[in-house]
């Protein structure tokens, strides 16, 4: 055989490789509004960037008539490229080629680059798009998703991992995404649940579609398991490109430094009047976000889950920050279970790959309810406070208005290491709300009071005077600096700036114990 | 044992109401009775009552009721959900069925989803005094129900009878189209203005041909000023004829009336109406379609479309009968959400597995519900 007919085999078993199930396949895929295991690989990576590893692999299974049936690639597409010219892995599922299915070889082509990844520092992106488990490959399709699930939980916090649901992503094999840090649905198009409606219905007799069950908006809403909705394939992509942008390649790196246009000295005399000087009524603090970080970009996450809590990336003079908030246009910003969950997890991302902290804090406190308190809102809410405590990043706070009760603790206060803490003018850091602390200081000057309503009316005032502001805490060192709000912007950058080098190390020890 | 409920919270506006008082329109005392009759029927007939038993009425979010003592049989109509909370453990269960609560069981009504009336009956009839012949609540007069109030906390609700054993609860069959019966509406309807077959007259000459005609083809809308005695409608203005003075001597006013003072602002008058009245009345409401028209919430959107008596009676008639045979398939209630433990051992609990040879279709989207 010549050289040139080595080349033409080579190239032939390429383009078989590259039709994946066929052309019939595809324009199923097509009509069904999806894209292909390959395209979406090539939305995903920059032009040209996409090297393909274990093309020719195929699966090794001999039951149930599988030795007749072998395509190349075995369902999954793997390999390595860049996104805005840096390093990452990743893995499509080919719903063409056998719906999907994981085999023992599939798992294992899934494996290496993931072990690729971690040895590289390079983060891992998996496209999900899979009918399950492959029923001919027996207990070997389960030790495939065993061998997965290990690597994601050792990449925990070494490398970013980051799942799209494309398609179906059913039983076991849910828990894969569920390990890695950022879930991303497409509308419409994906669902993933561990039990389907079928067993659902055997079981307990609801009658539930997949899309309830599963949908994107069930798990951006409802369960909170995922963190992005799109509408399409395209749009899930290039949102993956997105947030990858404001992210590390590994837990040794410092993120990414994007050059900044906008002033870092600007002013905003807007966030004046954001924060209302009636300290019980709304405002949005997306405002207050957008009115201080760079070009007014916040790249919200899991925007429609728990929405007393905001949680985004955003840059600040070019660099990138994890930014939580309270949100008193819902549920007054109260923290729940939900809520100090969506909040304890983003916490631990930015700790794990070095992303400073901004906390907006506007806090009545925890969420009063029967449901809350045996919902275990003690274990949901220590998450919260555990995940803030543990973080070595450069923390900061901006506290907006109230911070009152435990809430404080939590919300990065000074006592859990918080580096820099900012009050407005219009804060109240005080350990309740006036009326709650005058109804217990004064109990007895209220009840033997002539005028009853008068004089607490008179107590609160004097209260709200002495206590509900910035300054006692401010005396205590508790606050750093009470600012004009117009400064936020400026006042952050500095902090930041000056808070590049910090080192602070938690003990050694094998891992703590996070109140799960 | 007389089983009790405790009224926890009465929730926005709940009081107690029956088919209505007959007889003593002639010394002013309105009829009242269920706003929503046809709602009631059913809660009533779920219940295993008399149609014209008494039950709770409510509009909006509905009451927290508990059992004190003894076993008592519930029946919910209504477009809603309720949350029973036994032993601390909360459940979501739906409408248009039975809950047997047992002592100690907190059940948490309402909101309304569609419309804004819902109605709760109890097995066997409350214990309650007869007014003239009914337990309806008539409020303005603050007689009949529980001391012509509505519910309040604490307020008292003793059941008729003693606590029998009454089987499996019920259900209409889910497959039932409520929204044809007009017991309930999809958000779609919701959207678009309801039909409201009138009547014309008893006064229609009182008015303009043009105030008429916008009549028949405005769209109206029901204002806050609502409640039980009637609806005031927002919409066209009705100009009544030069040659006819706009107040007429005063004559009878039976439910469903749509009467129209001089700012020619057209009120439906609803169970709790006055008897008698001095403004022109446009047109009555037929009888098939006023359950619907007293139970909407403010901001809904309505027309009117004209139709003769004969054509209403019919109307009437069919409906009740289609209504009669839903209530007629009442069945046993599947019980969903609870854990079959037999399945549990032999069934497959597997999802995520697939034959890699069965060559599936794309996948294909999942339906998707509104």
């Amino acid at each position: 055989m010549t050289i040139e007919e080595k080349l033409a085999e080579l190239e032939r078993r390429n383009a078989e490789a590259e039709l994946g199930g066929g052309p019939a396949r595809i324009e199923k895929q097509h009509q069904g509004g999806k894209l292909t295991a390959r395209e979406r690989i090539h939305i995903l990576l920059d032009e040209g960037s996409f090297q393909e590893t274990d093309k020719f692999v195929i699966h090794r299974c001999t039951n149930f008539g599988m030795d007749q049936q072998h395509l190349p690639g075995d369902g999954v597409i793997t390999g390595y490229g860049m996104i805005d010219g840096r390093l990452v892995y990743a893995f499509a599922q080919d719903f063409g080629v056998f719906g999907g299915s994981l085999s023992k070889a599939f798992a294992e082509k899934i494996c290496k680059i993931m072990d690729m990844a971690m040895k590289m520092g390079a983060p891992v992106i998996g496209l999900n798009d899979s009918g399950g488990a492959r029923i001919q490959e027996g207990v070997q399709a389960l030790a495939g998703y065993g061998d997965i699930f290990l690597r994601n939980v050792m990449a925990s916090g070494v490398v970013p991992q980051f799942s799209a649901i494309m398609g179906p992503c059913a039983g076991g094999a849910a828990y894969s995404p569920a390990i890695t840090d950022f879930i991303f649905m497409v509308r419409d198009t994906s669902y993933m649940f561990i039990t389907g409606p079928e067993v659902i219905k055997t079981v307990t007799r609801d009658e539930v579609t997949k899309e309830e069950l599963g949908g994107a908006m069930t798990h951006n809403e409802v369960s909170g398991t995922a963190h992005f909705a799109s509408d399409d394939d395209e749009g899930c992509l290039l949102m993956m490109r997105e947030l990858f942008s404001f992210i590390p390649l590994n837990n040794q790196e410092d993120p990414p430094l994007k050059a900044c246009t906008d002033d870092p000295h600007r002013g905003e005399a807007a966030l004046r009047d954001l924060v209302p000087t009636n300290s019980n009524s709304p405002y949005d603090m997306k405002e207050v976000i957008t009115a201080v970080v760079d070009d007014q970009y916040f790249f919200e996450v899991q925007e429609h889950y728990a929405r007393n809590i905001l949680i985004g990336f955003a840059r600040l003079n070019g660099r990138s920050v994890g930014i939580i908030a309270n949100q008193p246009n819902f549920m007054a910003g109260a923290l729940d279970s939900d809520s100090s969950m969506k909040g304890a997890r983003f916490v631990r991302f930015c700790d794990a790959f070095n992303i400073s902290l901004v906390i907006f804090e506007d806090v009545p406190g925890f969420m009063p309810g029967v449901e809350q308190e045996l919902g275990g809102i003690i274990k949901h809410g220590a998450k919260l406070l555990y995940a803030m405590a543990e973080a070595t990043v450069p923390k900061l706070t901006v506290i907006t208005r109230k911070a009152y009760g435990g809430a404080y603790c939590v919300m990065n206060s000074k006592h859990i290491r918080a580096d820099y803490v900012f009050a407005y003018p219009t804060a109240e850091i005080a350990v309740m709300g006036p009326e709650g602390a005058v109804s217990i200081i004064h109990r007895d000057k209220m009840a033997n009071a002539e005028d009853a309503e008068a004089t607490r009316d008179e107590l609160v005032a004097d209260y709200r005077d002495k206590f509900a502001n910035p300054y006692n805490a401010a005396e205590l060192g508790y606050v750093d600096e009470v600012i004009d709000p117009t400064e936020t912007r400026p006042k952050l950058i500095r902090a930041l700036e000056m808070l590049k080098n910090k080192r602070d190390l938690n003990p050694p020890r094998k891992h703590g114990n996070i109140p799960l | 044992m007389t089983p009790r409920l405790k009224v926890v919270s009465p929730g926005t506006l709940a009081c107690i109401q029956d088919r209505g008082r007959f007889g003593y329109r002639r010394i002013g005392v309105p009829q009242s009775g269920a706003l929503h009759s046809d709602l009631a029927w059913v809660a009533n007939s779920l219940a295993g009552n008399n149609a014209d038993t008494a039950l709770i009425e409510f509009f909006f979010s509905g009451p927290t009721l508990r059992l004190e003592e003894g076993a008592l049989r519930l029946a919910l109509a209504g477009d809603f959900s309720a949350e029973l909370i036994r032993d601390k453990v909360k459940r979501t269960l739906n409408s248009w069925r039975t809950i047997t609560l047992e002592a100690g069981d907190t059940l948490q009504i309402g909101p309304v989803m569609s419309g804004k009336a819902g109605y709760v009956a109890v097995s066997g009839g409350l214990d309650l005094p007869d007014v003239m012949g009914s337990s309806a609540t008539y409020l303005r007069g603050g007689f009949g129900g529980i001391d012509g109030q509505k519910l309040l906390p604490d307020s008292p609700l003793a059941a008729a009878g003693e606590t029998l054993d009454p089987g499996p609860d019920q259900q209409l069959p889910r497959s039932s189209d409520l929204a044809s019966l007009g017991l309930k509406q999809s958000a779609s309807e919701q959207d678009l203005p309801t039909c409201i077959r009138v009547i014309l007259g008893p006064q229609e000459d009182y008015f303009t041909d043009a105030a008429r005609q916008d009549f028949l083809t405005g769209i109206y809308k029901v204002s806050q000023e609502s409640d039980r005695m009637g609806s005031r409608l927002e919409g066209p203005i009705l100009v009544h004829h030069p040659d006819k003075n706009p107040e007429i001597i005063s004559d009878g006013i039976v439910p469903g009336a749509i009467q129209v003072p001089g700012n020619g602002v057209p009120i439906v008058l609803l169970a709790d109406g006055p008897t008698v009245g001095g403004y022109p009345k446009i047109a009555t409401v037929s009888s098939v379609d006023l359950p619907r028209l007293a139970a909407m919430p403010p901001g809904s959107q309505l027309r009117f479309e004209a139709i003769s008596p004969e054509a209403a009676e019919s109307l009437l008639r069919s409906h009740r009968k289609e209504l009669a045979e839903l209530l007629s398939s009442v069945e046993p209630l599947e019980l969903t959400g609870i854990v079959d433990m037999k399945a549990m051992y032999n069934a497959s609990l597997i999802s995520g597995v697939m034959d890699a040879l069965e060559q599936p279709d794309v996948f294909e989207p999942p339906e998707i519900h509104p």
